[in-house]
């Protein structure tokens, strides 16, 4: 264990939600304040590039100069909150809009100002009602206290927030997908260029952000970058990060710790209680089911975006789910592409009909009913899918397949050999 | 969408046509967004829509033995409304966000997790299964639903006076406390 005090989420095991009173005691809308009254948009923006602070949904872009990449012209600009939580093993965001409203909520605020924005969207995945609700609620008590509004803090400044709750769809998890659905159109993404910096939410300049990333905005504006520079690994892994600890641990839940502080075996034996049963690891997926999965030979490896990289991985949004020895690598691959087979939008085809072929060649190699050239098909599935379609997904959906035949052939070997799969089910 | 479909459980083509209407789009733009969206419900479901996730840090964590038991205890098979329309019981492969507490299900809105053991899934049972307070005066046909394409609908909890579905009231009506998208922009 190290000795650090978590940020975004400072009471651990906390469930109930902080409210205004609550949240204000302990410090909450004083950065708020300070930019909306003190400082200028491009103050903030500085400010926020020079912490280092990168995406905390996946793709780890640098939260600041997505920012800057929003032209500074007249009429209506948006900011995008990413609450469509949708990957599997991911469960950070849910925590922090459930229990910590107001500081999503002074992230947000504090976005759409420096981008020059009146209205900030908070996009929610249609389950998260909870959250939703809380979200909602909060913004009114923000709402009635002249946080939000018209002539915020006496500011002169127009800032809102509104929450839309989506309907069940991974794929609004995708920045451009996100828009569409925004807009009242089937969620598919957009082809790019324009970026949304440029032509967003109806075709004006929007910035979309992921939950974590504005929850981390509110701490730089108060305390400064030098101060988060402090925590991770300067200058490109800085702050704190919530690792989304699942699968095969005794302990999964939400660990708040700097990037880069920790191995991923560290954090499975320290804080995730090791593995059930006793087991081994087997693979570690470091970014949910959209990073490829790293064998055992790899645990050693520091939890930050670019340590996770060399290691063949991505860190994403850092939801690792940890399997043992005792899963079967094809069915959870199979498993990961059912997945992605549902999801897929459509819209491109190397995505639609590629995931649904690399589904159903699994399932064959599964049940023992595939071939040698079952596993070439595979890969050459994989590398037609990959880089030909329009958004992340459809190279996400290769991951599984991609790093499972590499790291854990022996797997497939053995379905080939015996006929049939060598683990228990899942349902014993 | 969501606001009628919180009137009628579900949503028939007809009231998709009226939304349609209502907001100035095309029948078939609103029909694109019901059969793309996993909450948004073609076909009648149970008055309780049980979804359990089988993804992947589920699946290790029992999900599989949590699906058979509830299928088992309600005597229908994923995918199935039970005989007197109660309870839909559908395999999911989407995650929730509760991989922490796995195995889990949604209840309609509600999340019923760490369903890891034997006792707290009998309690679930006892909960879901007909002959329970306020659950029993239910008159909705049984139908089968899509186990792929179906999903909890977001205002289900109250039960409510079931109209038939060629008699499509407007979509106007009381807002539910919980789901419906903000007025600025539709579905």
């Amino acid at each position: 264990m190290i000795d650090f005090q978590p940020i975004l989420l400072p009471q651990t095991r906390r469930t109930e939600p902080m409210w205004l009173e609550e949240y204000r005691a302990g410090g909450g809308y004083a950065a708020w304040r300070k930019a909306v009254l003190e400082m200028s948009p491009d103050q903030v923006i500085e400010e926020v590039k020079a912490s280092g602070l990168r995406g905390r949904g996946g793709a780890g872009f640098p939260c600041g100069m997505k920012w800057s990449f929003v032209p500074k012209v007249e009429g209506p600009k948006y900011l995008c909150c990413n609450a469509d939580e949708s990957e599997p093993g991911t469960f950070k965001d849910r925590e922090l809009m459930e229990v910590y409203p107001h500081e999503v909520i002074e992230g947000v605020a504090i976005g759409s100002y420096a981008i020059g924005a009146e209205i900030g969207f908070i996009y929610i995945r249609g389950e998260y009602v909870t959250a939703a609700d809380r979200l909602d609620h909060a913004i009114g008590e923000a709402r009635k206290a002249g946080l939000l509004g018209r002539n915020v803090l006496g500011s002169g400044k127009n800032v809102d927030i509104l929450v839309f709750r989506g309907a069940g769809a991974y794929i609004c998890g995708e920045e451009t997908a996100l828009l569409e659905s925004l807009e009242g159109r089937r969620p598919m993404p957009r082809s790019r260029p324009p970026f949304p910096a440029v032509e967003g939410l109806y075709a004006r300049p929007t910035a979309v952000n992921n939950v974590e990333t504005l929850a981390n905005v509110p701490h730089i504006i108060a305390r400064g970058s030098e101060w988060y520079n402090t925590i991770g690994v300067a200058p490109r892994n800085t702050g704190p990060k919530i690792f989304c600890l699942s699968g095969c641990v005794n302990n999964p839940g939400n660990y708040e710790l700097p990037l880069g502080a920790l191995t991923f075996r560290e954090l499975i034996e320290q804080y995730g209680g090791g593995i059930l049963g006793g087991r081994k690891v087997k693979a570690v997926l470091p970014a949910g089911i959209s990073a490829p999965a790293l064998p055992d030979a790899a645990l050693d490896t520091k939890m930050d975006y670019d340590s996770v990289q060399q290691a063949g991985s991505m860190l994403g949004s850092a939801s690792l789910v940890v399997l043992d020895e005792s899963v079967c690598a094809v069915r959870a691959a199979s498993r990961m592409l059912e997945f992605f087979r549902k999801e897929s939008c459509g819209k491109c085809t190397p995505c639609r009909e590629g995931t649904m072929w690399l589904h159903k060649t699994l399932l064959r190699l599964e049940e023992g009913k595939g071939s040698q050239a079952d596993l070439d098909l595979l890969l050459s599935l994989s590398g037609e899918i990959s880089g030909k379609v329009l958004c992340a997904l459809g190279d996400f959906a290769t991951s599984p397949v991609t790093s499972t035949v590499k790291h854990f052939r022996d797997d497939y070997e053995e379905h080939l050999r015996l006929g049939r799969c060598p683990y228990d089910p899942w349902d014993a | 969408l969501k606001l009628a479909q919180a009137e009628l459980g579900y949503l028939p083509p007809a009231a998709v046509a009226e939304v349609a209407d209502l907001v100035g789009v095309s029948h078939a733009a609103a029909h694109e967004l019901v059969t793309f969206y996993s909450m948004l419900h073609t076909e009648r479901v149970g008055r309780q829509v049980v979804e359990v996730c089988v993804q992947l840090p589920c699946a290790v964590r029992g999900a599989e033995g949590l699906l058979r038991q509830l299928a088992e205890g309600l005597a229908i098979s994923p995918g199935e409304t039970t005989p007197d329309g109660l309870v839909t019981l559908l395999r999911t492969h989407e995650c929730y966000g509760a991989c922490h507490r796995a195995p889990m299900c949604r209840v309609n809105d509600e999340y019923v997790e760490n369903l890891g053991d034997k006792k707290a899934v009998s309690n679930l049972l006892k909960r879901l299964k007909p002959g329970e307070a306020a659950l029993t005066t239910d008159s909705r046909q049984p139908a089968a639903v899509d186990g792929d394409a179906a999903g909890a609908d977001g205002t289900q909890q109250e039960p409510t006076s079931q109209p038939p579905a060629v008699d499509v009231p407007t979509a106007g009506g009381q807002r539910s406390a919980v789901g419906g998208p903000k007025p600025e922009g539709p579905p």
